[in-house]
């Protein structure tokens, strides 16, 4: 969610709240941490000997190391291996084929920047990276259809149906209806288009829309035969049948300007069985309700019952079985549904802390200092097994987002304004018996957590790769002005875990496509296990 | 028996195979490699050209469905683009849409293919291959299609939007079309065709290709053309390094001296979620009987059996005949389409009936024969997964469901559509009708399709 038109959102949260007259339905999970469990992740407890384990807080890349140059640090994740190309934006996604083949996907920064002059560029769009050798990434070729050319938070791998998806984000400004597929069962590193249409459009058989969805976000129920929408622009989420690959259609759409929360669209997930989706709710509080404890909430996600769409049955409703909120937090992210122990749970991740995003400063950090809330967005584990009242089971909080530690941070972004060192994406390293949780922090890089006892999690790796000392021109961080030579980058986007090789994959906007390797033998856990399809 | 069964053959002109998976795929493959393509690239040149047989969902079009009797001119022009290509759209009366071979037509998407830009000329193989698919059809497609008569004509096809293969090649219920054997001529000029179109498919990131001369490919054709088994057929690849010849799986040749039992791994289907029928616009008693004999069908070597379990007891009155196979016949036919070496059953399964009792005796032998059928744990194993059109979406099914106009008893009547993944190139329907207050199973036919 990283707009102009909603920064504008971000930056003045009162506007939400204005419009939030069915707020007041969900639950209030903002401070609902269990008892006597700590308010940050425990460190990880010792690193490889030829690591370099960070020297000021967990996740901190204090203010002189960015004014001297970020060489980086990382413990138990070592680099195998690097394709930084032309840097990259959002998403990333990993595909391993019938031949044995690994390749790495991700997007880049759009043809235009933010005010639509052209971007100079080599070779735009989605890169194509063989990591079959994961010690030397090598590009093969870049798709560059519509969507590719930009597919913001939306590229998605679905293995059950072999196929690289993406709608059109281009910058989340300049986007259209357009939904690309790339069948990757031949060879994934030379993917072979399907079909880029339009979606919505009112002459695919579909559901009569008032517009067409317009890309940002998106991801599949695992069957692969349904693509969700998630459309910032228009607030609603789509579910695209695409069962005919060439023909997806509109079946049904849930429109967020009438649900309780009364946030916006953004990103989500799909349970195991397609009967369930797991939609966010991006909202926040202003600075003088940080405070309230009446305050209307509008960040968190819903709980939907998706079984009519999965089923295909005519005229399919999404019905709304819970709604929960979040206080200290703000532009909810994403979710994945996970089962620990056979227990399920619900990652939920936003990228706004406590004080909301602004574009020009960090204003909403410093309030949320103020306010003593964390001032940077984290990923956070809820139990669901009453889907009805998810239950928050932990924060995967920082010492950078200690509110106790304001003073020690707020120094380190002084210039910066957004994300910073806040959560964006996460993945886990099984969906069906997750053991691990890996998240990207922007500034503060890769962060692998143990989930296995999902109330205290704790870090067992972490790889924050050098600041890059050259403009990338795919990359956002440079493309929003935030970039500074030397300075951290910005990971955002998914990652992969690789459980034969030990591997960890992902992209940050300025190193680009990065393979690690899991030293000390703190991943795969003995209670780890394979799994076949990846649908983060 | 031997030389009735030959004279029997002659006379149905031996429905065998095809422009079918040794052509689309196998051909097409070779002849990628001879214009310089790499190994994958080829293969997936040779990949999208045989989707369109039933390869992916897009590609799933049942003439049961879109015109005998269902009526969507939107899946039959789709119909006749892949695989009729024609000046003119549907619908028309057969006689307008004739096909010419190697026409513009024909090549116009070849001709869209092979103007795509250099940097995406990658990523868009798969796609030149489907283009090359009608190309490549309109000579085993050429002249005026044929007019379906499905149950002995009691089912109508819709003559302005049904394509199937031209009387002269055969007809709407024979596989010879395709043959490659029966028209080498044709072949040849069809091969050449693919070829140059092969060669004019911009370079991708392998670099500038170097291709063979055609003259020098030409007389191997001849091996290929004849081939009249997939051993054959197999012979013929494995000697040209074409080590993989798993695509051959499905065509309507038999199996010659060696059985062929791989599986070929490039269709994009995906799983049926399950074997009951969410058809919406079909009433409930209706899918659940399709879904119980489908089901049984798919699963069981016990044909007598299932006539018993779904046929009428007793056979309807005469006047309704057409739609009406004895006991025997219908049990012979049903296990006749489970017979995994569709060439081997291909003659008898496509038979007008009735039978004769030496037909009846030969389908007998060659469905009882050891290992002879295709082994299916459940229906949605056994079918391709199949999209009814209704308005709105429709879950995957095994089947889709047709109405037929009621019995002249005023009985009302169904029938449901097809395919099974042993017989690729064939749909195969069940004919139902209420008697007495239940629905039974009362004949079985099929239309050779693409």
């Amino acid at each position: 969610m990283k707009n102009q038109k909603f920064w504008k959102l971000c930056a003045v949260p009162l506007v939400i709240a204005a419009s939030a007259t069915l707020w007041g339905c969900g639950s209030d999970s903002g401070n609902n941490t269990p008892t006597a469990v700590p308010l940050t992740v425990p460190k990880v407890a010792s690193c490889a000997a030829s690591d370099r384990p960070e020297t000021g807080l967990q996740g901190q890349v204090p203010a002189a190391l960015r004014a001297s140059g970020f060489d980086g640090f990382n413990c138990n994740l070592q680099l195998s291996g690097q394709y930084q190309g032309e840097g990259g934006n959002w998403s990333a996604a990993t595909f391993k084929d019938g031949a044995g083949h690994v390749c790495a996907y991700h997007a880049t920064g759009y043809i235009k920047d933010l005010t639509g002059q052209p971007v100079a560029r080599v070779n735009p769009g989605v890169p194509v990276i063989d990591i079959t050798d994961p010690t030397r990434p090598t590009r093969t070729t870049s798709l560059t259809t519509p969507a590719m050319l930009d597919p913001w938070e939306s590229l998605r791998v679905n293995p059950r149906r072999q196929v690289l998806a993406a709608d059109f984000g281009a910058n989340s400004s300049f986007g259209g209806p357009e939904v690309d597929f790339y069948d990757l069962s031949g060879d994934c590193r030379s993917p072979q288009l399907l079909s880029s249409v339009a979606v919505g459009t009112g002459s695919d058989g579909g559901i009569t829309l008032a517009k067409s969805p317009l890309g940002h976000e998106g991801n599949f129920a695992p069957d692969g035969l349904t693509y969700y929408v998630g459309d910032i622009t228009n607030n609603t989420y789509n579910a695209v049948d695409v069962t005919n690959m060439t023909k997806p259609k509109v079946i049904a759409q849930f429109d967020m300007s009438k649900a309780p929360l009364g946030g916006i669209a953004h990103g989500l997930s799909v349970s195991d069985d397609g009967n369930r989706a797991y939609f966010v709710s991006v909202g926040g509080l202003s600075a003088s309700d940080l405070n309230n404890p009446n305050a209307k909430l509008s960040d968190g996600f819903y709980v939907i019952d998706t079984s009519e769409v999965q089923a295909r049955k005519p005229n399919a409703q999404f019905k709304l079985i819970s709604s929960t909120g979040i206080r200290d937090g703000s532009i909810a992210q994403h979710t994945i549904p996970i089962t620990i122990g056979g227990k399920p749970y619900l990652v939920f991740v936003d990228e706004g802390g406590s004080g909301g995003l602004s574009l020009t400063d960090n204003s909403g950090a410093q309030a949320a200092c103020n306010a003593g809330l964390s001032p940077f967005p984290m990923a956070r584990i809820f139990d669901i097994s009453d889907e009805t009242q998810p239950k928050l089971a932990s924060k995967l909080m920082l010492e950078t987002h200690d509110p106790a530690n304001c003073s020690k941070v707020l120094p380190d972004i002084a210039g910066l304004s957004v994300f910073t060192y806040g959560s964006h994406y996460c993945s886990v390293d099984n969906r069906q018996n997750a053991t691990a949780l890996a998240c990207n922090y922007f500034n503060s890089g890769v962060r692998v957590f143990d989930i296995r006892d999902p109330v205290r999690p704790k870090e067992i790796a972490y790889y924050n790769p050098a600041g890059s000392r050259t403009k990338q021109p795919g990359s956002n961080h440079v493309m929003f002005g935030q970039w500074q030579s030397g300075g951290p980058d910005w990971c955002a986007a998914r990652l992969d875990f690789d459980f034969e090789r030990h591997l960890l994959t992902t992209m940050c906007q300025d190193n680009g496509l990065l393979v690690m390797k899991f030293e000390n033998n703190v991943w795969p856990m003995p209670e780890s296990t394979a799994t076949k399809e990846q649908t983060n | 028996m031997r030389l009735f069964l030959l004279a029997l053959g002659l006379c149905l002109a031996a429905p065998a195979s095809a422009f079918e998976s040794d052509v689309h795929f196998g051909l097409t493959e070779w002849l990628a490699l001879q214009a310089g393509y790499g190994p994958q690239e080829a293969v997936t040149i040779a990949t999208g050209d045989q989707r369109v047989d039933s390869g992916d969902m897009q590609f799933m079009a049942l003439a049961f469905a879109y015109a005998c009797p269902g009526q969507d001119h939107v899946t039959a022009a789709e119909v006749e683009a892949h695989h009729f290509p024609s000046a003119v759209g549907i619908p028309a009366p057969p006689q307008q849409r004739t096909v010419l071979a190697g026409d513009a037509v024909a090549g116009k998407a070849v001709k869209e293919l092979i103007a795509t830009p250099p940097d995406k000329a990658g990523f868009m193989l798969l796609r030149f291959g489907e283009s090359l698919h009608p190309l490549q059809d309109s000579w085993s497609h050429q002249g005026v299609p044929d007019l379906p008569q499905p149950f002995s004509g009691a089912v109508a096809c819709d003559a302005d939007s049904v394509s199937v293969a031209p009387k002269a090649r055969g007809g709407w219920n024979s596989h010879k079309a395709d043959l490659t054997r029966f028209w080498p001529d044709d072949t040849v000029a069809m091969a050449k065709a693919s070829y140059e179109a092969l060669q004019n498919y911009p370079a991708t990131a392998g670099g500038p290709r170097t291709a063979r001369d055609w003259n020098e490919l030409r007389p191997e054709l001849g091996g290929f053309i004849a081939a009249a088994t997939k051993t054959d057929k197999k012979k013929w690849f494995l000697a040209r390094g074409i080590t993989d010849v798993s695509f051959l799986e499905g065509i309507s040749l038999k199996d010659g001296a060696q059985p062929f039992d791989l599986a070929w791994p490039g269709r994009r289907l995906p799983q049926i979620a399950s074997p009951q029928s969410g058809q919406h616009d079909v009433e409930a008693e209706l899918r659940e009987f399709f879904d119980r004999f489908f089901t049984t069908w798919a699963t069981t070597g016990r044909f007598d059996q299932l006539v018993r379990d779904f046929a009428p007891a007793k056979r309807p009155p005469r006047e309704d005949a057409l739609l009406n196979m004895g006991t025997r016949e219908l049990a012979a036919r049903l296990g006749l389409w489970r017979v995994r070496d569709h060439g081997q059953a291909a003659e008898l399964a496509h038979a007008p009936g009735p039978l004769t009792t030496a037909q009846l005796v030969e389908a007998g032998r060659i469905t009882t024969a050891r290992g002879a059928l295709a082994r299916y744990a459940s229906s949605q194993e056994a079918f391709f997964p199949l999209l009814p059109r209704a308005k709105g979406a429709s879950p995957l099914a095994p089947f889709i469901v047709v109405p037929l106009a009621p019995s002249p008893a005023g009985n009302p009547r169904a029938l449901a559509a097809a395919k099974f993944r042993h017989a690729p190139y064939d749909t195969v329907a069940i004919a139902a009708e209420r008697i007495d207050g239940r629905w039974r199973a009362v004949a079985v036919d099929s239309i050779a399709e693409h």
